[in-house]
This record gives structure tokens, C-alpha cells and sequence, in this order.
């Protein structure tokens, strides 16, 4: 529908050059970047540091149940007494893990398979497209909660599934995107001069995929987390102490009213996440990948 | 009394770049005026800026009298009895002027009833005749088909019988041909030409090829990077440019004329 | 046109039959037995083939499938495993929640999106506009789950006008309490679904508002309105129709969690409960009837599509 394929209206054409060039979209890129920066940033670097430090022993109880935010414990303890700013640190620690590890997986299957299907041609191509689109339908949640549900709820295996069902979008993206690479020119050419397969993946389709590809990877890191803090709220992931943001307001549910911090670090702190990765994508639009506009 | 006057018109894109520049130009009734230059010289802003169509984000600051209203910062509820009523528009490139879901004859007969008062199966009868008046062969085919069901120079036609359909005073054509085959170009022209002659109107022929306009027009102004270059009647353009801009240009042009004749002749045998 | 449907519709059924087939190898294949949920720790050999075969799991694979075929086409589901109640009625009663929940937020959330996203395309240089692609921009962002702890506590702990969840006992026999149980995970549902729906109005109808076609129709006279209404409806309608169905199948997919926030007797906790249990005719017969739900509603989007755009209906595939 919207694609670089359909005749140019009178607007475009009287424009040089592509899409919302202009000062005023270029600001608003530059400020999504930079909101993108911080954010994510902080997260990073909370996580980072959790791996060193910790305020409190996340398994530490002595706190007193559910106070409120002061000077002892900055956001308060839970139910059970343990320090909340200690567990929406280690929280930021998992998210990214599953964040990345997610992505990692999906990548790591989806591409090969995709490039595979770029490659085929007829029935086989037809099969794969197919399989690919059911397993797309079939929602992440679900295929999650069955492969927890045999293997234990753990972060490996959260992370583990979540990358499993989204391997099928990165391989459809890359097989729509690999075919089009494949079917340009300069690969015919470098067929006839004599390159091997092999050598014009890496040095032709690869680079050409990859504004495209990792653009719909990044984007793909913000939906890996929410699945993991809802799976982890369904009480599907890593187990505490070591809990994520999910787990933790599954757990602060019950005393939103008397407690309600407990609810609402941990909420804040992932739509901060995913709204940073977000505003990174757009800001970085340009740069990382000028076919999609 | 000029049908159009065009007094210090500027048009600036958001990020402040100004696209036209103090453009100033007149039209009288019946007259017709080519706006040539290559593409970015601002000429189809002007256009669309005389309508008051410009697309959005770009603000158009001057003074067009259309008929002796203003039209720039004027409401739009001021413009909508003026477009079509007084001054019609041809778009370049007829596949995207065109509702892709709408059949032609539908599309056809909302500026035709808007304009000519017609309802039921009088309507119908006009959106035939309207069809016939661009020469389109089969009209009652056409009417049923959709823009993608038929050829670039059919679609055309279409737009152009559309535009004709309001009998405005002045015509706006924004590079009508350039979208079309070579062959096909002459025809429409032509056309063009012929109906335009019939009616009196007055026209704005929009183009980056001089040799389309010199057929078209007999005088033209030349744009440039959003500035008014030059103006003066075509032969005078071509034969004693006073801006070396215009001269390059019409080098230009006598070449592509040589392959332009060419066209011509293929198109004749009909 | 009626012989795209028969086509259509046969694929429907052909991926209804080899959506059944692989959920019934995909149970199959995970590992732990069936037999165990029923059992305490140390059951006996003779105990456990003796449950095993009371559940049927000692039959061949092929046999087991049949059988539960021939089950599925006369409307019987089976039995669960652990309470060996059948299976369809309490679907039915489940779904008597999901439905019209799915439902019910779909409409909330279509009818918002529509107003949201032309807004915030038409208006984009006021504030408002502005704003309003902000919220969709942070409602993507957002945890169904949260948006719903966070309703609750607001509207039914702090202000006490819904109820914190739950659903009547009494099922639909009392309307008024039913919809009132349904309130706030409707609004949860749908404000979430507007997030990513209004996005795409917003981007249709940015595509229309740029389009040539309806400046030609203003070129010709036409006001901005006539012309938004008789071209841009249409046109404006065809990317959205396409994402509409999957947005409705995600909903229904998606309604595991909430049902676990709002503690609803839907599907989704059933499935949940199910799979924990390994209790695979529960499980068989909730993923069939999802996979029955979600591909009639591609059905019903594809015919819609075809119907809105005749373009597509010259074209010899499905999509």
C-alpha cells in the first residue's frame, strides 16, 4: 500500500528527495533521540550496576513489610520486607537480558531461515512462507506458557521462548527483504563474474538487509519485554529473588491501595524502556535504515 | 480585467526555505501563459499556489487575485465556489488524480452535476457526452471502468474531461504530458489544445520542456530555483534570450524538438 | 467472486484440519505424562498404566487422534483429565466471558482509534494532535496488566464504582452486574488496542489527506469534507480493514492475562490452569476453539477486504 513501488503524487514530486525533510521533523528526531538516550541509558546503567551493587541483600526481609518510601529504603519495602529499589534494580537486569536475549534468539533462527527461503524457489518457498505465517499467528504469549509450562519457569526459558516466536517474524522480514536484494542487478552481475554464493551473501545481501533487518529487531526488543513481565506475571518467569518488573507487580497487586508504590516503580520503569527503545528507532530513523521512509 | 494577477508570491516550506521567490505574472481572459523550468524551479507550486491547493506545510505569502478574489490566507470556504466554477486543474500524473476504487463515470459526474445542474439519467447522458467531447472511444466502457483498467493517455483524457466538466474560465495544467508515452503526448496535446481553442479559455501550461510549451502557449515566463527568470512571447524566448538560464534552456529544447517532430509524424497515420 | 469464497473457505477448513493435527502432535510431544497430574508421587507401575489407560493414553497414537476427531465433529470435546468434567460445556460457559469481552473492547477500542488517529493526523500542527499521537506512542508502551492494576485500584479500591473483579456466579442472568464486572477490563483491553490501532488510522489517513485524488476532487470544487467522505472513506479504510482482524485475534488471544488480573472465568485462565495441569483435552479443545475464533476472523477481515477494494478482487490468490 504505502511502498516504494507506487507512482509519486503531485506533493512528492514537488518535493527533492525523499520524505519529511524539513526542520521541524528533524528536530523532533533529534529530541526523540535524545529522551531515547536517557532513558535507555538509565536503565543500562542501573542494570549494569546491579551486577555490582546492590542497596540491599534481595533476599533480606528485615525491612519491615510494605513501609513507605525514606531514607533507609528509597522506594520502600514489600510485602515480605525486602527492599523495592533492590528488586526494580535486579528487574532492569532481566528485562534487558530478555530483552536482548529474545532478540538474540529470534535473530539467530529467524535470519538463517529467512535468507534459506530468499534462496528457494517454488513449493519449498511456498511451504516455508506458510509455516512462517502460521507460526507468526500463532501469539507469542501462548507458545510461551506451553514450553514454560514443560521446561520450568525460568529466565533462560522465557527468554528462550519469546525468541522462538519471534524468529518467525525476523524470517518472514528477512526473506521479503533478502528476495528483493537478490532480484537487483548488481547480483546478477557478481553471479556472472564469477562470485560464489556464499561470498555475495556476505558481501552484498547481508549489508543490504541489515538497515531493514535490525531496525525491525530493535523494534522487536520492546515486545520481547513486555512478554517477559507478563509471562513473569502469570507467574511464568524467573522466580524471586531474582524477579523481574512483571513478577514484582504481580506481587504488589494485592496492596496497590495501602502500598501503591510497590505497583507502580516496577510499571514505570518498563514503559520507560520500551518508550526509550522506541524514541531511539525514531530518532535513529535516518540513519539506520533510509529505505523504509 | 486580468482573469489572474499574480503579485510578489512567495511559498515557504516548514523548514524555511522559501520554494517561490517574488513571482509576479497576469493573465487575461483567453490568454495562455507556460510556466517552464526544471523540476524544483517552483513552477508547479505556483500553480498549485493559484488555486490555493498547495500541499501541506507550505505557506504562500503575496497576493493572487483569481477573478478579482484573494486567494492566498484566504478561508477555504471563499476558494471552494471559485475551484472548478472559475479555475479547473490538470494534475501530472492522472493514475493518482484518480480514485483508484471509484469507477469514471462516477467520478465524473460529481463536478459535472456540481456544475452543470445535472441529475438522473440526464447526468448520465452528459458524463457520455463528456467523455465523447475527449475523443475516448466507447465512453459507456470507460464510464465503468476504473483508472488502473485503462491506458496512461485514456486516464488522461479522463482527467481532462473532469476538468473541462466545470467550464472554468482558466485551466491549470501541471505538466499534463510528461507521464505519458512519447506518441501519446501529441494526441493529448492536441486535444488540449483544440478544446481549449474552443472554449476561450484562458490556460497555465505547466512544463520542463520548452518545446511542449512553445506548441502550446505563446508566451511563457521562466522559473528557476523558485524565481522568475524571464518572460516574454516564445519566439522572442528562443530566439533573443536576455538571461543566459533562458539560453541554456532553449538549446535545450531545439533539441529535444527534432525527436518531438519525429513523434509527430509516427502519431499522424490515425 | 462466489468462487473466491468456496476457495477461501475450503482453505479455512483445510487449516482448521492441519491446525488440529499439530496441536495434537505438539501435545503430544511435549514431555510429561498425562498420567502423573492424576497421580500422587509414588504411584505405583501398576497404578500409573492403570490411570494411563482410564485416560485413554495407552492407545496408539494414530487411534488416539481419530477418536478424538470423530469427538470434535460431533461436538463432543472429550473429558478433563483431572476433573473429568466434559470439556465443551465449560468452554461455553468460558466463553460466555471471553466473547463478549473480546467484543466489547474491540468496539471501544475501533471507535476510539477512528477518532484518535484522524485527529491526530488532521490536526497535527495543534496541540491536541500532538498530544494525541503521544498517547498512542505511550499506550504501545504499556502493560495490558498494568493499565489494568492501575484501573483497579483507581476505580474500584480507591473510587469503589466497579467492581475489583471476578465475574457473577450468576452469569448473564443479571445483565447489569455482568457488564459491571466487564467494565474495567473492557477499558484495559481497548485502551491498549487503541495504542497500535490509531496508529494505523492516523497513517491512512495522513495517506489520504496527501493523496492526489483528493485534492483533484477539491481542485474540481469539492469542500474538503465532500470530498474526505466520498473518496477518503474508502480508500482510507483498506490498510485499516487488514489490521483490524489480526487486532481482533490478538484480543481474543490475548485475554489470558487479564482474565488473570481481573480474576475472570474466561478461556484464558482455563488455558492457563490447563496447561499447568497437563491436562491435554482441556488444552486440545481450547487451542481448536482459538484457532476456529482466529481463522474465521481472517476469513471474515479477507472477504471484507476483497469487498472494499475491488482491486483485489481481479487478483487470482489469497493474499
Amino acid at each position: 500500500m504505502t511502498g516504494a513501488n507506487r507512482p509519486a503524487t503531485s506533493a512528492e514530486t514537488t518535493r527533492d528527495g525523499a520524505v519529511p525533510s524539513g526542520g521541524r521533523a528533524r528536530n523532533r528526531r533529534s529530541l526523540a533521540l535524545i529522551v531515547g538516550l536517557v532513558l535507555v541509558g538509565a536503565i543500562a546503567l542501573v542494570a549494569l550496576l546491579s551486577i555490582f551493587w546492590l542497596p540491599f541483600d534481595p533476599s533480606d526481609t528485615t525491612g519491615g513489610r510494605l513501609e513507605g518510601p525514606g531514607l533507609a529504603h528509597w522506594l520502600g519495602t514489600d510485602r515480605l520486607g525486602r527492599d523495592l529499589f533492590t528488586q526494580v534494580m535486579i528487574g532492569a537486569r532481566i528485562a534487558l537480558v530478555a530483552g536482548i536475549g529474545a532478540v538474540g534468539v529470534g535473530a539467530a533462527i529467524g535470519m538463517p531461515v529467512g535468507l534459506s527461503a530468499a534462496f528457494a524457489a517454488g513449493w519449498v518457498d511456498d511451504t516455508m512462507s506458510a509455516a512462517m505465517d502460521i507460526l507468526i499467528a500463532f501469539p507469542v504469549l501462548l507458545l510461551a506458557m506451553l514450553i514454560v509450562a514443560v521446561q520450568g519457569a525460568s529466565l533462560a526459558t522465557v527468554t528462550v521462548a519469546i525468541g522462538l516466536s519471534m524468529s518467525a517474524i525476523v524470517a518472514r522480514l528477512t526473506r521479503v527483504v533478502a528476495k528483493r536484494v537478490l532480484a537487483q542487478q548488481y547480483i546478477t552481475a557478481a553471479r556472472t563474474s564469477g562470485t560464489s554464493w556464499l561470498s555475495i551473501v556476505r558481501q552484498h545481501v547481508l549489508p543490504n538487509i541489515w538497515p531493514t533487518v535490525s531496525v525491525n529487531l530493535a523494534s522487536q526488543f520492546g515486545v520481547a519485554v513486555l512478554a517477559e513481565a507478563s509471562l513473569s506475571y502469570l507467574g511464568l518467569g524467573a522466580p524471586p529473588p531474582n524477579s523481574s518488573w512483571g513478577r514484582l507487580l504481580q506481587e504488589a497487586q494485592s496492596t496497590v491501595v495501602t502500598a501503591p508504590l510497590g505497583a507502580v516503580a516496577p510499571g514505570i520503569a518498563l514503559v520507560a524502556l520500551v518508550i526509550g527503545v522506541n524514541l531511539l528507532i525514531d530518532g535513529l530513523r535516518d540513519i539506520a535504515d533510509p529505505i523504509q521512509n | 480585467m486580468n482573469l489572474l494577477e499574480v503579485s510578489s508570491l512567495r511559498v515557504m516550506s516548514p523548514d524555511g526555505v522559501y520554494r517561490v521567490r517574488d513571482v509576479s505574472f497576469t493573465v487575461a481572459p483567453g490568454e495562455r501563459l507556460g510556466l517552464i523550468g526544471e523540476s524544483g524551479s517552483g513552477k508547479s507550486l505556483t500553480a498549485f499556489a493559484v488555486i490555493g491547493l498547495l500541499p501541506a506545510g507550505l505557506q504562500a505569502t503575496g497576493s493572487v487575485m483569481l477573478g478579482g478574489t484573494e486567494v492566498v490566507g484566504a478561508p477555504e470556504k471563499s476558494l471552494v465556489p471559485m475551484r472548478g466554477r472559475l479555475c479547473s486543474f490538470i494534475f501530472q500524473e492522472p493514475l493518482t488524480a484518480l480514485d483508484p476504487l471509484m469507477r469514471l463515470g462516477r467520478q465524473l459526474a460529481e463536478p459535472i452535476a456540481r456544475h452543470q445542474g445535472h441529475r438522473g439519467s440526464a447526468l448520465k447522458r452528459a458524463v457520455l457526452d463528456a467523455l465523447d467531447e475527449v475523443h475516448l472511444p466507447e465512453p459507456e466502457r470507460i464510464a465503468n471502468s476504473r483508472s488502473y483498467e485503462i491506458s496512461g493517455g485514456q486516464r488522461q483524457r479522463v482527467a481532462i474531461a473532469m476538468a473541462l466538466a466545470c467550464r472554468p474560465k482558466l485551466l491549470i495544467a501541471d505538466e499534463p504530458t510528461t507521464a505519458l508515452d512519447v506518441t501519446v503526448q501529441a494526441e493529448v496535446l492536441a486535444l488540449l489544445d483544440h478544446l481549449v481553442g474552443d472554449r476561450d479559455m484562458a490556460m497555465i501550461f505547466v512544463s520542463h520542456d520548452l518545446a511542449v510549451v512553445s506548441r502550446m502557449t505563446d508566451q511563457a515566463l521562466v522559473m528557476r530555483s523558485g524565481e522568475a527568470v524571464e518572460k516574454g512571447s516564445i519566439p522572442n524566448l528562443l530566439a533573443s534570450p536576455q538571461h543566459p538560464y533562458t539560453a541554456e534552456f532553449a538549446a535545450g529544447a531545439r533539441r529535444t524538438e527534432a525527436a518531438f517532430a519525429a513523434a509527430l509524424a509516427q502519431a499522424r497515420p490515425e | 467472486m462466489t468462487r473466491y469464497l468456496l476457495r477461501r473457505m475450503a482453505i479455512l477448513v483445510l487449516s482448521l484440519l492441519l491446525a488440529m493435527l499439530a496441536i495434537f502432535v505438539l501435545l503430544r510431544a511435549l514431555p510429561g505424562d498425562p498420567a502423573n497430574a492424576l497421580l500422587s508421587v509414588q504411584a505405583t507401575p501398576e497404578q500409573i498404566a492403570a490411570a494411563r489407560s482410564q485416560v485413554g493414553a495407552d492407545l496408539p497414537l494414530f487411534e488416539q487422534f481419530v477418536n478424538w476427531f470423530r469427538g470434535m465433529v460431533s461436538l463432543d470435546f472429550g473429558n478433563s483429565f483431572i476433573s473429568t468434567l466434559p470439556v465443551a460445556p465449560e468452554i461455553v460457559s468460558r466463553l460466555a466471558v471471553t466473547i463478549p469481552l473480546t467484543l466489547l473492547a474491540f468496539g471501544l477500542a475501533f471507535a476510539l482509534s477512528l477518532a484518535v488517529g484522524f485527529i491526530a493526523a488532521h490536526k497535527s500542527d495543534r496541540w491536541y494532535g500532538v498530544a494525541l499521537s503521544a498517547f498512542s506512542q505511550l499506550a504501545i508502551a504499556v502493560p495490558a496488566f498494568w493499565v489494568g492494576i492501575l484501573l483497579i485500584a483507581t476505580f474500584s479500591l480507591k473510587f469503589r464504582i466497579f467492581p475489583a473483579g471476578g465475574f457473577p456466579r450468576e452469569g448473564w442472568a443479571d445483565p447489569g452486574a455482568a457488564l459491571a464486572h466487564l467494565a474495567l477490563p473492557v477499558l484495559t483491553v481497548a485502551l491498549v488496542m487503541t495504542g497500535s490501532l490509531s496508529r494505523y488510522v492516523r497513517s491512512a489517513t495522513l495517506d489520504v489527506l496527501g493523496s492526489d485524488y483528493l485534492r483533484n476532487a477539491r481542485a474540481m470544487g469539492s469542500t474538503m469534507g465532500t470530498a474526505m467522505i466520498r473518496h477518503g472513506l474508502r480508500n482510507g479504510a483498506i490498510p485499516v480493514i487488514s489490521i483490524l482482524g489480526i487486532e481482533l485475534a490478538t484480543a481474543f488471544l490475548g485475554a489470558v492475562v487479564i482474565e488473570a488480573v481481573f480474576a475472570l472465568p474466561g478461556l484464558g485462565s482455563m488455558l492457563l490452569k490447563a496447561i499447568a495441569q497437563h491436562d491435554y483435552p482441556n488444552i486440545q479443545g481450547i487451542l481448536f476453539v482459538s484457532t476456529l475464533a482466529v481463522l474465521v476472523i481472517g476469513f471474515v477481515a479477507d472477504i471484507a477486504q476483497r469487498l472494499v477494494d475491488p482491486r483485489l478482487r481481479h487478483s487470482a490468490g489469497a493474499a
